[in-house]
């Protein structure tokens, strides 16, 4: 069935898919997905009976690397629909197969919100506990009500406004989350506890918990039906006539627009929400443009493994060949390229200025033992792939661009590791971050292994699905 | 190739008309340069040497009196040489976009306009060059700005990113000007296989340093450009991302913020494409050269600044929307009060003096390229003149309101100042569009304004199998 199309056949819906001959992709990836996620979920739950707060992080990191696959993989879709390109057509539909994942990432925000809802995650604490309803609890000082107290201690325990040590002395019986040497001498005045508060009282509308639940929930039903809305669109196309396929190819291109826009949005305002106010007093313009750079790798790095693996087993033929990967190769060396620039950018501009309110997040990345860490994304996701990848002959040889493709992949979970799990305190990886990952990578997985056994693994339906099919690389 | 045929129910067109040959392009292109200039011409050249004048007398005046004669004051000490300064490298990005990102993303549509910008490119880094050099106040001294080896062991600060731009700029220039050349080689080696007179033939051929079109020159000259490519797109990313740092690395609200590298250099392509397109639309009309770059050219250019303009839109918004969730009181100030006006009035209930320039930039920058949502106004050649000299004026703007607006009232209400432009600021701005009109114009005289070999590749009938099948078809070029 996944046999090549002779030439002057037209490529049917059934000419390139998974069929059950195909032991890895319609058995092994399936149940082995199956398995990480049980795993997955029992060293989470062992996680969250163990340190529920320090699950918290755990979670968000896992659920925010699935995230940007997802939102990788609306970028890809929309992107291509709107430019008109014809070099990614035979690869999109595994692109919005992930994409059509926002349906898995909503699933798999109840356990990081209802955490928060049920007080579990403490990780937002520091501003919820600033929203309206806190406020009183706040203003007369350390009599928190009782399910606040020990949140409310980690609170000052954190390295708010100001670069130093700021851990109060009734911080001593939270001495496990106390996140900085509690033998340092204290610098908390009162003066700069009342500056902190400040800068929290005044963006607690923006951060306050029911706004912000909706706005999640507003991005999160966003992505799905953007999402969904190119997945069911292609494959309607890949069944329907010529005149059917030309007017869905006019209805996703008009609808790229203004969703190109809602994306940009919607991703800006999540990474802001979910990953930046998780040290409530840091902001930086560029975040969301870091993000996105991010999203891209990951999606680029996940078609290419996919994409590779699909095509040495022989369900593409040469829909998907050696001409595409070398345009994702070049795709996902500039994006690699674009994230170091814009990381490098925001790290530069916050360490040339010193602004303490800026320095600390930096601060909180080196040293505590994450120095290393963020060395080996300078190195693994930057220097060394800048070279290696560089060449043409790597792009060109699948073998080495799958090995490229995965280490970038790894990489970029190792990013948003750094974004997330230094809010968390000193460096330590504990069974539970691993657990967390299998958990949401691997429900994701499941569901992109399943939805891509279901449909045809290439638009067949795309007008000028031709002209990807006879790709060639000029230069 | 059918494969490539416009789908015409998908909105797809030929790039160029059908039935276009290549000695129809190269007669139209070459011609140009051997043909008497067209009144058009003249009419542009003779104000642009009168401006030529202005800069070269307001230079004078300015080198003689010292920059006191500028409207740069305390707290204002970057004004208008800076924004244009700014201005002008901005402009030049387009040229490198066109040329080389355009290339490595295979965008063939780029071959109308890539010569044309590139040479804006150049003509614009020189323009941009002046102000600073003024701006040191000694100009006689900029050589101090290189590191050169001197026996009281004095050396610039590395550290500064003013320093960084020195090199930023003049690395950009020469890869630009390496690159605009390499390209032009076998254009200049047609000009000299037409030419009728010998002394024509020496200076083309001199140029064309002996350019036979073999087949091995051409492997070299396709090698050489994909390189020079790949060298000039990081460049142009580093070129106003390093500009961009010169604001960015202080502590002054209004300059240090994390996005404005980028921003910069989405700003940058966006004002100059345009220019481009403002430049492209008057020669096009003075040279008559509707067939070579038609609408679905400018069509295409309309999309790009759609697409540039909202992204600089995303970082006004993201400056604006930081500004209030940082909680910074010096931030939301620039931007609340300095820039929107907001509770801006003195005892007298007027507005700062300033305000109307932010709601300018964001009529111009924001505002205006929306019109080219639609179809009918992205290919309506007044509409797109009109929006692209409102970019090229919210462009400048934007420097403008980034420089003077964050520097005016800035943390000491007691140094608070203002800004008033003098007629030498006016005139050494208005002097350097002299300059760069004088040589564009020259170069459109004497140069292949559009890149000839380039554009020929697509035509179908480059097409290795073109004449392989289909031959009843109507032949259509590839739409790319």
């Amino acid at each position: 069935m996944s046999a090549e199309t002779k030439k002057g056949t037209k490529p049917t819906p059934d000419t390139w898919r998974i069929t059950d001959a195909d032991d890895f992709w319609s058995k092994t990836a399936l149940r082995a997905a199956g398995v990480l996620t049980i795993v997955g979920g029992l060293l989470s739950v062992f996680g969250f009976m163990n340190d529920p707060n320090r699950f918290g992080y755990a979670y968000l990191f896992a659920f925010f690397s699935v995230a940007t696959l997802v939102l990788g993989g609306l970028f890809y879709v929309i992107a291509l629909h709107f430019t008109g390109g014809h070099w990614g057509i035979t690869s999109r539909r595994i692109a919005e197969t992930a994409a059509s994942g926002a349906a898995v990432l909503l699933v798999l925000s109840l356990p990081l919100f209802g955490g928060i809802m049920a007080d579990k995650f403490d990780m937002y604490d520091e501003w919820m506990a600033h929203g309206p309803h806190a406020e009183h609890g706040e203003e007369s000082g350390h009599e928190a009500p009782a399910h606040e107290a020990e949140s409310g201690a980690e609170e000052h325990g954190s390295l708010g406004l100001f670069g130093g040590n700021v851990a109060h002395a009734q911080d001593t019986r939270t001495t496990k989350r106390l996140r900085y040497d509690p033998n340092a001498p204290l610098v908390h005045t009162p003066q700069m506890e009342a500056a902190h508060h400040r800068v929290l009282e005044h963006k607690s509308g923006w951060l306050a918990t029911p706004y912000w639940y909706i706005r999640a929930l507003v991005y999160l039903l966003l992505w799905v039906f953007m999402g969904m809305f190119y997945h069911r669109n292609s494959i309607k196309q890949d069944e329907a006539s010529e005149q059917g396929r030309l007017d869905l190819a006019l209805k996703m291109r008009k609808h790229s627009a203004w969703m190109a826009i809602a994306f940009g949005l919607s991703l800006t305002f999540a990474s802001f929400d979910w990953v930046m106010s998780l040290e409530p007093s840091w902001y930086s313009t560029i975040f969301g443009v870091v993000i996105f750079a991010g999203s891209g790798v990951a999606i680029f790095a996940l078609l290419t493994v996919v994409g590779i693996s699909l095509h040495t087993r022989g369900l593409v033929g040469d829909a998907i060949s050696v001409e595409h990967f070398h345009d994702h190769g070049k795709m996902l060396y500039g994006l690699m390229a674009f994230w170091a620039y814009v990381s490098f950018s925001q790290w530069m501009l916050i360490w040339y200025a010193g602004i303490p309110e800026e320095a600390i997040w930096y601060h909180k990345r080196w040293g505590f033992g994450w120095s290393f860490w963020a060395l080996l994304l300078m190195v693994g996701h930057f220097a060394l792939p800048f070279f290696f990848f560089m060449s043409r002959i790597i792009k060109r040889r699948l073998g080495l661009m799958r090995f490229t493709a995965l280490w970038l992949l790894v990489m970029h979970i190792c990013d948003v590791y750094f974004l997330v799990l230094p809010q968390a305190g000193a460096f330590s990886l504990r069974p539970m971050d691993i657990g967390a990952l299998l958990f949401c990578g691997g429900a994701f997985f499941l569901y992109f292994a399943m939805t891509l056994k279901k449909h045809s693994l290439v638009p067949v339906g795309d007008p000028r699905l031709e002209r990807s099919l006879t790709l060639t690389q000029s230069y | 190739m059918s494969a490539h045929a416009p789908i015409l129910a998908l909105g797809e067109r030929p790039l160029l008309p059908e039935g276009t040959t290549f000695n129809d392009l190269t007669e139209t292109i070459a011609g140009i340069t051997e043909t008497k200039a067209p009144r058009g011409w003249w009419m542009l050249f003779l104000p642009s040497l009168g401006l030529l004048g202005l800069l070269t007398a307001a230079i004078g005046y300015l080198v003689t009196m010292g920059v006191g004669v500028w409207g740069n004051n305390a707290p204002a000490y970057w004004a208008w040489d800076i924004t244009n300064f700014v201005w002008w490298i901005g402009i030049g990005h387009a040229g490198t976009l066109i040329s080389a990102i355009l290339f490595l993303f295979r965008q063939k549509w780029r071959t109308s306009i890539n010569r044309f910008a590139e040479a804006m490119t150049v003509f614009a880094v020189l323009c941009a060059a002046i102000f600073p050099g003024l701006h040191t106040g000694r100009p006689w001294f900029d050589y101090y700005l290189f590191p050169i080896p001197n026996q009281m062991a004095m050396w610039p600060n590395f550290k500064s990113p003013l320093m960084w731009d020195v090199f930023a700029v003049n690395t950009y220039l020469t890869i630009s000007v390496i690159f605009w050349y390499v390209g032009l080689i076998p254009d200049l080696a047609t000009l000299r296989d037409r030419s009728k007179n010998l002394l024509r033939r020496r200076i083309y051929g001199f140029l064309a340093l002996g350019w036979r079109g073999s087949h091995r020159t051409w492997q070299h000259y396709e090698r050489a450009y994909l390189i020079f490519a790949a060298i000039s797109t990081p460049l142009v990313l580093s070129v106003h991302s390093i500009v961009s740092f010169d604001f960015a690395t202080s502590v002054m609200p209004g300059w240090h913020t994390t996005i404005f590298p980028p921003y910069f250099v989405a700003g940058a392509v966006f004002s100059g494409f345009a220019l481009v397109l403002t430049l492209m639309l008057i020669t096009r009309s003075v040279f008559k050269l509707h067939k070579v770059v038609t609408l679905k050219h400018l069509d295409l250019m309309n999309k790009f600044m759609l697409a540039t303009g909202i992204m600089v839109g995303y970082a006004y918004a993201m400056e604006f929307f930081i500004a209030w969730y940082s909680g910074n009181p010096y931030e939301s100030w620039v931007f609340f009060h300095n820039r929107l006006g907001w509770g801006m009035t003195d005892e007298l209930g007027n507005w700062g003096p300033l305000w109307w320039s932010y709601y300018a930039m964001v009529s111009c920058n924001v505002l205006a390229p929306q019109l080219f949502w639609f179809k009918r106004l992205r290919t309506s050649i007044p509409v797109m003149f009109v929006v692209t000299i409102f970019i090229n004026i919210g462009m400048w703007f934007e420097r403008f309101v980034i420089i003077v607006t964050s520097l005016y009232r800035d943390f000491l209400p007691g140094s608070w100042g203002s800004f008033e432009a003098t007629w030498v600021d006016i005139g050494l701005y208005l002097g350097t569009f002299g300059l760069f009109m004088t040589l564009f114009l020259l170069f459109i005289r004497w140069v292949p304004m559009i890149a000839i070999a380039e554009i020929k590749a697509t035509l179908p009938h480059a097409h290795p199998h073109h004449d392989d099948h289909h031959a009843h078809e109507p032949a259509l070029a590839p739409a790319e």
